[in-house]
C-alpha cells in the first residue's frame, strides 16, 4: 500500500491518451497482480464510456481498431491497455475464451494469433491488428461440422468440466500445424502450458491424440 | 447451440455382441454414445457463470479484510459514493437474519450466531468479505473500493492449531476455539454445536520439546478391544508424528455469480455440484422460501467438494441486485478465490502402531488436532479415524480427535508468528517443528533467466539476460527488466549484476512503458543500498576502493568518525562514514555509512548518490546546501566534514 502514490503519476502518457480515470496504477496492477490484500484490481474491465452518460471526446480512452477474428473484420473500441482476453469476451462477446487465472500460467484462454498458440490473457489487443485470430469458436465450419481436433474430443469423452477444453483444444490445433504426427509424449509436451484442474489429463491427451489422427484423415481425405 | 444433437443424447451404432455381452434394454451400456454436454463445450458455446450477460448489468467488486482477525471500528464511504457510476455498497447491515436449516433428513438446524454470512464487520480470517461496491464498471467499482477508508481494531489470531492450545494462547474467535457438542439427554437429541475453550497444560506441550506432537484433552474419543494387551503384544511398535498440508479446491472456474430479481423471484446464475443442496443454501442465507429462488446451473468448472453447496458469497450479487434494481455480476479473480473458495483441512497427529511378526495390526492408537478454519465445524477429524479403521482392520484401535478453530481459512501456507509470544515456530521438511528466538536465512541471487535463455536470450553477467537500456533482449518484442537482467551502472559504464527491488522497479516501468511502443532508456544505477541489522544502519553507494581500482579509476579513501548531529543536543550518535574519490580527476566515486538507525543513514547515503548520479566532484559536495538544525546535523554535515577530509588527504 505503501507504493501507491508513486504510481500515480502519469506525466510521462501523453495527456490525451490517458483514459478518463483509469491510472497506469491499475493497469500495473491487472497485469502484474499486486497481491495487496485489500484492493481487487487486478481483474478488470471498463463499460464503454457511452455507458456512463458522461461527455468523453472522440480518441480518448478507447480506440477503434480493425480485428480479423474467426475469418471476420471485427471492429471494436479497445483501450490501450486491454487485453486480447479481455476484448473477445467482453466485447465481442466471444466467451468460449476462458479467464482461469488471468495471469498467464493456466492456459485456458489459448487462442491462435497466425497459428500460432498464445496466452490471449497476456498479449494486448492492439498488438493484433494485422494478425488473423482464431478463437475456439471459429473452429466448426458454417454448417456445424467440427474442427477433426473438436471431433477427437466428443469421440474420447475427453475432459471433465472442460473450463480449460477450449485452451487445450487450441493448443493442440496451433500445435499439429508444426508437428501433425506427434506422438503421445510430443503432444503432453506441446500441451503442457495448458493446466486442467481435474487432472484429466490421460483422458484428455487420448482425446487430442484422436484429435490428431482426425487432423491426417482429414487432410488425406 | 445444436439442440437436436443434445436433446436426443444420439445412440451411435451399437454392435451385435456388445448387446450380446450386455443385455438388451441397456441405452448407453457397451454403446458408442455422445454425452449431452460435449458438443456445446467443444465449440465455445458452453456458458459458464461469468459468460451470461443482462441488460443494464451492474458489477461489483469486494473489499477483503487485510487482517486475520479484526473488529471493524468504522466504515467511512462517502467518498465511493460520490464517484460517477457507483451505485450502491452493501455491508453487513444489509444481510437477512440468520434462518434455521431444514437438512435432508428433515431435521432442523437452528441459526447459528457463529455461522458465516458473506459480509463481517468481524473479519475472522485474512481476506474475508467486508463489505461489496457495485457499480456500472468493475474499474469504477474498484476504485470506489480504494477510497473507502476503515477503522480496524486488530484481534488476537491463530494460524497453527497448537498455538492456541497453549495454556496462554490466543484465541481465533471471541468466544473461543474448539467447536463442542453439548451432549444428548434422554429427552432430547444432540445440543446446537457452541465455541468453547480448550487449552492443554504445560506439560502437556513438554511433548513438543521431544519433537512429538502434544497430546491433551480432547473433546472426542472412541475406542474398541484392548489396547494395552494389543501392545503388549506387538513384535514392534512405531509411534510417529506427522502433518498433512490444507488443500485447496483451485478450481479452474472461481466462484464469479451473477443474479437479478424479476416478479418477486430471485434469480442466480453460478456454478454447483448440486443444484438440489445449492437452491436451499440461496434460501436460507437470504432467508426467502426456496420458491422465490431460481437457480441457474448450466456448466460448473470444476467443484471438488467446494461447490455441493456453493459459497455464501453468492447472495452478494443478489442482495446488490435487490438494492441497485439491477441484475449485477460479481467476477471472482483468482486471488479472491484463494481467500473465500475455501480448502480441505490439514491434520497435525500422531500413530502409535503395534505389529504382530506377521505385519497384523494389534493395536492402533491414533490422535488428530484438525485446522478447522473459523467457520462451521468440519468433519475430516472424526472422518479420519472411521476411515483409518475401515482400510487397516486393527484388532484394536482408540481414536481421539480435536477440530480447532483457527483464523486461516484453511488455505494458506503462511509463517506468522504466534502473538502470545516473541518465539518461532519452524516447521521443518519432515512436519516436525521446532521453536527458535530467531531464524537466520543464508540466501544468495541467481537470475532466474532459465525460460528466457530457453528460448534463445542471450546471458551475460552471473547468467543474468543481456538487455538494451530500453531494457529489450536480443528477442524480438521480449523486454525483461528486474532481477533475471543486467543493470547498467552509471559509473562503471557497462553492465553488471545488481538485485535489488529499487532498480526492478524503475526497469518494470522503463520495460512497460517500451512495451507499449515507448522509446524510454533506464537512466542506470549507481548501486545504492541500506540495510538495518537489529540497531544498525549500513548504507553505501558508487564504487569499493577496490571495484574504483578495478575499473582503472586512482581511487583515494579516507574515513571519518563524526557524531550524527552537534554533540550539545542530546541523543548525538557517531557513525563512520568512508569517502572513495578520483585522485586525478577528483571525481565523487562512492562512499559508505555505518551508524545508528536514528542518524539518518540510508537519507545520508541518498545525498551521495544524487551527487554521483550528476557526476559530482568530491568538492561538489562539500559546496552542496544541506539542511541543518542542530538536532538533526552540524552546519557542516557528516559528509561535508568527510569531503574535506578527503581534499586534505589528496593536497
Amino acid at each position: 500500500m505503501a507504493e501507491k502514490a508513486s504510481f500515480k503519476i502519469i506525466e510521462d502518457l501523453p495527456k490525451e491518451d490517458v483514459p478518463k480515470a483509469i491510472s497506469r496504477r491499475n493497469f500495473i496492477k491487472g497485469v502484474i497482480t499486486s497481491g495487496v490484500a485489500v484492493s481487487s484490481a487486478s481483474y478488470l474491465f471498463r463499460a464503454s464510456s457511452l455507458l456512463q452518460g458522461q461527455q468523453v471526446p472522440a480518441g480518448v480512452g478507447e480506440r477503434l481498431i480493425t480485428l480479423n477474428v474467426n475469418g471476420q473484420q471485427r471492429r471494436v473500441d479497445v483501450m490501450k491497455q486491454e487485453t486480447l482476453a479481455w476484448t473477445l469476451r467482453y466485447k465481442l462477446g466471444l466467451t468460449g475464451t476462458k479467464l482461469g487465472c488471468d495471469r498467464a500460467e493456466c492456459g485456458s484462454c489459448t487462442v491462435l494469433i497466425d497459428d500460432i498458440p498464445l496466452y490471449s490473457c497476456s498479449v494486448l489487443t492492439h498488438t493484433v491488428r494485422g494478425r488473423k485470430v482464431m478463437t475456439i469458436e471459429g473452429l466448426a465450419r458454417p454448417d456445424g461440422t467440427l474442427h477433426p481436433v473438436q471431433q477427437g474430443v466428443i469421440d474420447e469423452q475427453g475432459f471433465q468440466c472442460a473450463f480449460c477444453m477450449s485452451g487445450f483444444i487450441m493448443t493442440t490445433v496451433g500445435y499439429l500445424k508444426s508437428n501433425p504426427n506427434p506422438t503421445r509424449q510430443e503432444l503432453a509436451h506441446g500441451v503442457s502450458g495448458n493446466l486442467c484442474r481435474c487432472q484429466d489429463y490421460d483422458k484428455i491427451l487420448t482425446a487430442l491424440m484422436r484429435g490428431a489422427d482426425n487432423t491426417r484423415r482429414s487432410l488425406l481425405g | 447451440m445444436d439442440n437436436k444433437r443434445l436433446d436426443n443424447k444420439k445412440v451411435v451404432e451399437t454392435t451385435k455382441a456388445a448387446e450380446r455381452e450386455y443385455g438388451v434394454g441397456h441405452k448407453l451400456i457397451g454403446k458408442n454414445y455422445e454425452t449431452a454436454d460435449l458438443y456445446a463445450k467443444v465449440t465455445g458455446n458452453a456458458k459458464y457463470a461469468e459468460d451470461f450477460r443482462s441488460d443494464g448489468m451492474l458489477f461489483c467488486k469486494l473489499l477483503l479484510s487485510p487482517m486475520p482477525h479484526a473488529r471493524v471500528k468504522h466504515i467511512d464511504a462517502r467518498a465511493a459514493l460520490a464517484i460517477p457510476g457507483v451505485k450502491a455498497i452493501l455491508t453487513a447491515d444489509d444481510l437477512p437474519a440468520p434462518a434455521d436449516t431444514l437438512t435432508d433428513n428433515g431435521t432442523v438446524v437452528k441459526a447459528s450466531k457463529w455461522g458465516e454470512r458473506g459480509l463481517t464487520m468481524e473479519p475472522v480470517y485474512q481476506g474475508e468479505p467486508i463489505l461489496a461496491v457495485a457499480a456500472i464498471d468493475e474499474l469504477t467499482a474498484a476504485e470506489a473500493i480504494e477510497t473507502i477508508q476503515i477503522d480496524f481494531e486488530p484481534l488476537p489470531f491463530v494460524v497453527d492449531p497448537l498455538d492456541t492450545l497453549r495454556p496462554s494462547g490466543p484465541n481465533p474467535r471471541t468466544d473461543g476455539n474448539v467447536w463442542t457438542r453439548p451432549p444428548a439427554t434422554a429427552s432430547q437429541g444432540p445440543g446446537a454445536p457452541t465455541v468453547t475453550e480448550l487449552k492443554w497444560t504445560e506439560s502437556d506441550f513438554a511433548e513438543l520439546k521431544k519433537g512429538r506432537l502434544p497430546m491433551g484433552k480432547t473433546p472426542d474419543e472412541w475406542m474398541y478391544g484392548d489396547l494395552d494387551s494389543g501392545f503388549k503384544n506387538a513384535a514392534l511398535v512405531l509411534d510417529e508424528t506427522f502433518v498433512t498440508p490444507d488443500t485447496s479446491h483451485q478450481t479452474l472456474e472461481t466462484r464469479s455469480a451473477m443474479a437479478y430479481w424479476q416478479n418477486g423471484k430471485v434469480y442466480i446464475y453460478t456454478g454447483t455440484q448440486s443444484t438440489a443442496q445449492t437452491l436451499p443454501a440461496i434460501a436460507r442465507w437470504l432467508n426467502i422460501d426456496p420458491e422465490k429462488v431460481v437457480f441457474i446451473s448450466e456448466y460448473t468448472g470444476g467443484g471438488f467438494g467446494s461447490k455441493i453447496t456453493g459459497g455464501v458469497s453468492m447472495i452478494i450479487p443478489a442482495l446488490l441486485a435487490k438494492k441497485t434494481n439491477a441484475p449485477v455480476m460479481m467476477r471472482i479473480s483468482r486471488e479472491e478465490e484463494t481467500f473465500i473458495g475455501r480448502a480441505r483441512p490439514g491434520f497435525q497427529g500422531r500413530m502409535k502402531v503395534g505389529f504382530s511378526k506377521e505385519g497384523r495390526i494389534t493395536a492402533l492408537d491414533m490422535f488428530v488436532i484438525c485446522d478447522n478454519g473459523p467457520y462451521d465445524a468440519v468433519g475430516d477429524a472424526p472422518s479420519s479415524g472411521r476411515i483409518v479403521s475401515l482400510l487397516y482392520q486393527p484388532q484394536a484401535m482408540r481414536w481421539r480427535g480435536v477440530t480447532v478453530l483457527t483464523s486461516t481459512s484453511a488455505s494458506h501456507i503462511e509463517s506468522v508468528s504466534s502473538m502470545s509470544g516473541a518465539s518461532l515456530s519452524v516447521t521443518d521438511s519432515a512436519g516436525a517443528r521446532h521453536a527458535a528466538d530467531l531464524v537466520l536465512l543464508a540466501v544468495g541471487v541467481r537470475p532466474a533467466s532459465e525460460l528466457a535463455h530457453a528460448a534463445g536470450a542471450t546471458q551475460g553477467a552471473n547468467g543474468a539476460l543481456v538487455v538494451t537500456r530500453q531494457m529489450r533482449t536480443n528477442l524480438p518484442d521480449v523486454l525483461a527488466a528486474g532481477d533475471c537482467v543486467e543493470t547498467y551502472h552509471r559509473l562503471l559504464d557497462k553492465p553488471v549484476y545488481i538485485s535489488l527491488g529499487t532498480i526492478a522497479h524503475k526497469q518494470g516501468r522503463v520495460a512497460g512503458e517500451n512495451a507499449l511502443g515507448g522509446q524510454r532508456l533506464f537512466a542506470g544505477a549507481v548501486g545504492t543500498q541500506s540495510l538495518k541489522v537489529f540497531d544498525l544502519a549500513v548504507a553505501r553507494t558508487g564504487l569499493l576502493e577496490r571495484e574504483s581500482r578495478a575499473a582503472g579509476f586512482d581511487p583515494l579513501t579516507v574515513e571519518a568518525k563524526m557524531f550524527d548531529h552537534k554533540a550539545y543536543f542530546p541523543g548525538a550518535k557517531r557513525l563512520s562514514v568512508r569517502l572513495t574519490g578520483d585522485r586525478k580527476t577528483d571525481r565523487l566515486l562512492g562512499a559508505q555509512i555505518i551508524g545508528d538507525r536514528t542518524s539518518e543513514i540510508s537519507k545520508r547515503i541518498d545525498v551521495v548518490a544524487a551527487a554521483l548520479f550528476q557526476d559530482a566532484r568530491v568538492d561538489d559536495l562539500n559546496d552542496m546546501d544541506l539542511s541543518y538544525t542542530p538536532p538533526f546535523s552540524s552546519p557542516w554535515d557528516p559528509l561535508q566534514m568527510a569531503a574535506q577530509i578527503w581534499m586534505q588527504a589528496r593536497s
